[in-house]
């Protein structure tokens, strides 16, 4: 187990269970900041290990540009999260929406996407039993299109809404890059799980379960905003935290894969 | 030297190598995928045959792990065969 992965574990448990317990009493200008805090924490790990992870192959490696996308796009999770702070950690409040926030989390998400698609692609064309382009694609489709169908009418009603332009058009696209970011998870999800027994497989579930809960996550938050039930809203942001909890934790794993073990003696 | 390798035994050296990073399913399933498209279903290979093997193992590898990493596991693999009587 990584350095990451006790704190990791203790981490996982204390921002998932008061939303596994249905708990919704918890004051939200305790949760906001705690949270925000913890975010930023688990996601500054997980870019620092991602542009490592980067750092650590040759030019010409076929995971490199991979690795640059996914350390770009948490790196603009991680901005976004430093302009939220503004509100829930100096004022304890929710932060405006939209605001100069998503200019950072929605290239960030679709950054996040791209580079588990770029490894799924890579994966695809590397030799290895993992399955083949075309089964990629169909499986990539597929998830494309349930996925589409679960938030079809969270868009309609999003975009039907009588908020501002500009309110409806950030509100929809968070759900549509959701989207973008579960189809290459479930694909690699499908890819990885024949690397059981390896380590790679510990890092990949940890990542993926870290992609997969923040993109269902998004996408409950949205819901949970056109019901307006706001208490659910602070503690579901709460356990937001958990997924960049898994990518950091995700990322450590990998990295020590990428770098060659000291010759035994 | 020998000219012939145990294709048995060598491929259970390469195996061994990369299954702590992509499980002993894949690695076997991987190895044995790359030794039958190039045809080599015999009870030995020629040490060129199982370099061929090797490079494509490796290039597989590359993805996953990255060049240095792989390069270090081949390093591991070579040295293992050498100790079995061959020289990939």
């Amino acid at each position: 187990m990584s350095r990451v992965g006790p704190l990791a574990l203790v981490a996982l448990a204390v921002f998932l269970l008061p939303p596994l317990a249905g708990v919704t009493w918890i004051d939200p200008t305790v949760v906001l900041p705690v949270g925000s805090a913890a975010k930023l924490c688990f996601q500054l790990v997980a870019a620092v290990g991602a542009w490592r992870c980067a750092q650590a192959l040759d030019s010409g490696d076929p995971p490199r540009r991979a690795w640059t996308l996914l350390a770009s796009g948490i790196t603009g999770l991680l901005l976004g999260q430093l302009v939220l702070a503004r509100w829930q950690i100096l004022d304890a409040t929710m932060a405006p929406f939209p605001s100069a926030a998503d200019a950072a989390f929605l290239p960030g998400t679709l950054l996040l996407g791209l580079g588990l698609a770029d490894f799924a692609r890579a994966y695809a064309a590397s030799g290895m039993s993992v399955g083949s382009g075309r089964r990629a694609g169909i499986t990539a489709i597929l998830t494309g299109i349930g996925s589409l169908a679960a938030i079809a009418l969270l868009l309609v009603d999003v975009l039907g809404s009588a908020d501002s332009t500009a309110e409806r058009v950030v509100a929809a696209a968070y759900p549509v890059l959701d989207v973008a970011l579960l189809v290459p998870a479930v694909v690699l999800i499908d890819q990885t799980r024949h690397l059981r027994g390896g380590s790679l497989w510990s890092a990949w579930a940890l990542l993926l379960a870290g992609a997969v809960a923040m993109a269902t996550g998004d996408i409950a938050f949205a819901w949970f905003s056109v019901l307006d039930t706001r208490a659910l809203e602070a503690v579901l942001d709460f356990a937001f935290a958990s997924a960049y909890v898994l990518f950091a934790w995700g990322i450590a794993v990998h990295r020590a894969n990428l770098a060659p073990a000291p010759l035994s003696r | 030297m020998n000219d012939r390798i145990d294709r048995a035994r060598a491929l259970e050296v390469v195996e061994r190598a990369i299954a702590p990073f992509v499980g002993e399913t894949l690695a076997r399933a991987s190895t044995r995928a790359h030794c039958e498209r190039m045809g080599l279903t015999g009870t030995s290979v020629s040490p060129a045959a199982l370099e061929t093997v090797l490079e494509q193992v490796a290039k597989g590898m590359r993805v996953f792990v990255g060049s240095r990493q792989t390069a270090e596991v081949m390093d591991r693999i070579r040295a293992d065969v050498a100790r079995l009587g061959g020289d990939p």
